[in-house]
């Protein structure tokens, strides 16, 4: 029966079944695209409220909802006169003389601009709850602290911007000698800034703590999804730990975000408060009575800002047959390391100043990702260092950071860059790993490009990644010429020099 | 549109629709899966699609352009179809001689094919699937009488190809 009218009708009377979800499902998923829909709508809101406010803006619960209280301390009046009630240690251990007098006073505190002051709220003997720091899997008594103290503040009531500012709390502590201090700041540091205990943390950046009375010290930034959907933002805990001598000062600001912002605050607050953690008062320089403005004289201003950062709209678009080219769009910071190949979060090179930005194809999803970060060092050698060490990564690929499997990675190969100034080094290597297409018999691959580059004490790091497969993103399946990767290394080197280009903006 | 509205609606519409599109893109499985993915948009878009004349008509356009994009990412990315509405279902086995019009249909060129698929299988007269397909009612007579010639031809072709294979199995 060849007759295409039978045929066709016969098709449209036996309608061949298909199985069939029940509406109920149907319109369940219909109403997770709504609120997907609602979700982007808003968060573009709130993003723009954002740009145009400088704030963190909550849609609903407010900071304090999440916050922990910690446990009261038997009758302490909240005060900033030192008291003398270090915990009775009995006669064969050392003795501590940490007091209340050693836990940063109001006037000590920077706080960020446009955020109202830190006002004092709490005062505890011990650490109160050990959930101050949910980065922070063990106490300080438990690490073998003879004496803790604790102090809570919050933004001055009222004022502007005071329900996004987040809290911040200060807990001193007394070890039997400088090097188990030492010893414990490193771990708390170590676990401030991997944040294990939060599934899905993500490193957003980390600055030294110098200067003045300090011995070591760090402040770490990690951001996660909160729990609560209704909040549209991520949160963000800042740890600076801090060594002095035999004493240890931990720093925790846990607020709302919706973008990185270097902690310079927490860094300049920590610095002061170290004075008071030695038993000295704050130089004026370093304490802080003038406005939030103005941060301390010994903190440099920052260099580096969102004017260092790539947009979207100079990236490529990636061509679809068929269709207009994709283009990109910049996204939330995604719980993934910047490079495939990294050995160690970015924190690790321990930059003085980093700011990065990931972007992901509008249409289609998952077929592009762009990562970058740029990186400031305070020396030279520092950066070289840290260039060194990213170019081994880039080298052998441990890709300890990420999940998907690795195919290929390599060879490392030297790279120009045409950019002004000069680029001193750069180099770019070619990962192909595993693309999660969440079925089986998935063919699809990552051709991920990534690229270190150096000018004097900063590195520019990018991830171009295209989803191919079983062929690269080439013009031609299977690639046979060289003019069929032409299109694909043209997308890859413009990625490069458009980031590259931003990030050195302001040294020219 | 409530919900009892667009149960009627789904249930009424859902395998007419997916041998509609099925017919049209050769993939049962993707179209049973394009075609849920559409009505699930029509329900996240219910009021909008109280004033739409034809809802049937926007979820097989929908699910049909769901289809065709779904196509294009496979065949730029080689990922896999998104699992959008859940796992992907066992389909049941389909007759034989489905398949070979729906091979054969696959051959030809997709203006043609959508025109017979619309009016031929989703029955719709000329000037709806001119009205659908946003084209001339000229336009479509003609890609109708090339695309039933081209198909006549294609199934002439098969019959004896079918015999063939049987003869060797």
């Amino acid at each position: 029966m060849s007759d295409p009218i039978s045929r066709l009708d016969q098709f449209r009377a036996e309608t061949p079944g298909a199985p069939m979800k029940s509406a109920a499902e149907v319109r369940r998923r219909g109403d997770q695209i709504r609120r997907r829909q609602r979700t982007i709508v808003t968060a573009g809101a709130v993003a723009l409220a954002a740009v145009v406010a400088g704030p963190i803006i909550f849609l609903s619960a407010g900071f304090g909802e999440r916050a922990t209280e910690p446990e009261p301390a038997p009758a302490p009046t909240p005060s900033q006169t030192p008291s003398t009630v270090p915990p009775s240690p009995s006669a064969s251990t050392p003795v501590s003389d940490l007091t209340r007098a050693n836990l940063p006073v109001e006037g000590d505190l920077v706080a960020e601009d446009p955020f109202p002051k830190w006002v004092l709220d709490k005062t505890y003997d011990g650490e109160g709850r050990s959930d101050y720091n949910e980065c922070l899997a063990t106490s300080l008594a438990d690490a073998g602290a003879l004496a803790t103290f604790r102090r809570d503040f919050v933004p001055e009531a009222g004022k502007q911007y005071a329900d996004s500012a987040g809290t911040l709390t200060a807990v001193a502590a007394e070890f039997a000698s400088a090097d188990e201090a030492e010893k414990v700041r490193a771990k708390l540091s170590e676990a401030a800034s991997s944040c294990a205990p939060v599934d899905g943390s993500d490193v957003a950046g980390s600055l030294p703590v110098e200067g003045g009375v300090i011995s070591d010290g760090d402040v770490n930034v990690v951001t996660y999804v909160p729990e609560d959907p209704s909040l549209n933002a991520r949160w963000e805990v800042a740890t600076a730990v801090v060594a002095v001598e035999d004493r240890l000062l931990v720093m925790t600001r846990r607020r709302g975000v919706q973008d990185y912002v270097s902690p310079t605050s927490v860094r300049d607050s920590a610095v002061a408060a170290a004075y008071r953690l030695a038993g000295s008062t704050p130089p004026p320089a370093a304490a802080s009575s003038s406005p939030p403005s103005s941060p301390p004289s010994s903190a440099p201003a920052p260099i580096l800002s969102d004017a260092n950062l790539v947009v979207a709209g100079s990236l490529p678009g990636l061509p679809l047959p068929g269709e207009s080219s994709a283009t990109w769009q910049q996204v939330a910071a995604q719980p993934t390391p910047t490079l495939y190949c990294q050995g160690a979060w970015l924190s690790s090179l321990k930059a003085a100043e980093s700011v990065s930005r990931e972007f992901r194809l509008v249409n289609p999803e998952e077929i592009g990702r762009v990562n970058v970060a740029i990186l400031e060092f305070a020396t030279k050698a520092a950066a070289d260092a840290a260039y060194e060490k990213v170019h081994g990564w880039l080298d052998t690929c441990p890709a300890t950071m990420a999940d998907a499997k690795l195919y290929t990675a390599g060879p490392i190969e030297s790279i120009e860059i045409d950019s002004d100034p000069k680029v001193d080094r750069a180099a770019q290597t070619l990962a192909e790993y595993a693309a999660d297409c969440g079925g089986e018999g998935c063919d699809s691959t990552w051709y991920d490009h990534q690229t270190i580059a150096q000018i004097g004490t900063r590195l520019v790091l990018v991830t171009h990644a295209e989803a191919s497969g079983p062929c690269p993103p080439t013009t031609a399946c299977p690639p046979e010429e060289d003019a069929d990767y032409a299109e694909w290394d043209k997308r890859v080197a413009q990625t490069v020099e458009a980031t590259v280009d931003r990030a050195v903006r302001d040294l020219s | 549109m409530d919900e009892d509205e667009f149960d009627a609606f789904y249930n009424a519409s859902y395998r007419r629709v997916c041998a509609q599109v099925y017919a049209m893109i050769g993939d049962s499985d993707e179209a049973a899966e394009c075609v849920q993915e559409a009505f699930a948009r029509a329900w996240a878009h219910r009021r909008k699609m109280s004033s739409v004349d034809y809802p049937e008509a926007w979820v097989r356009t929908t699910a049909y352009r769901l289809a065709v994009g779904r196509w294009r990412r496979k065949k730029y990315a080689g990922r896999a179809a998104d699992r959008a509405v859940g796992v992907r279902m066992e389909m049941p086995a389909v007759d034989e001689t489905h398949v070979a019009l729906v091979a054969a249909l696959k051959k030809l060129p997709e203006a043609q094919r959508q025109a017979i698929v619309l009016h031929h299988i989703a029955d719709l007269p000329v000037h709806q699937v001119a009205a659908e397909v946003g084209v001339p009612t000229g336009t479509i007579k003609a890609r109708l009488s090339r695309g039933r010639t081209a198909l006549a031809a294609l199934l002439a072709d098969e019959a004896p190809g079918t015999a063939l294979e049987g003869g060797v199995r």
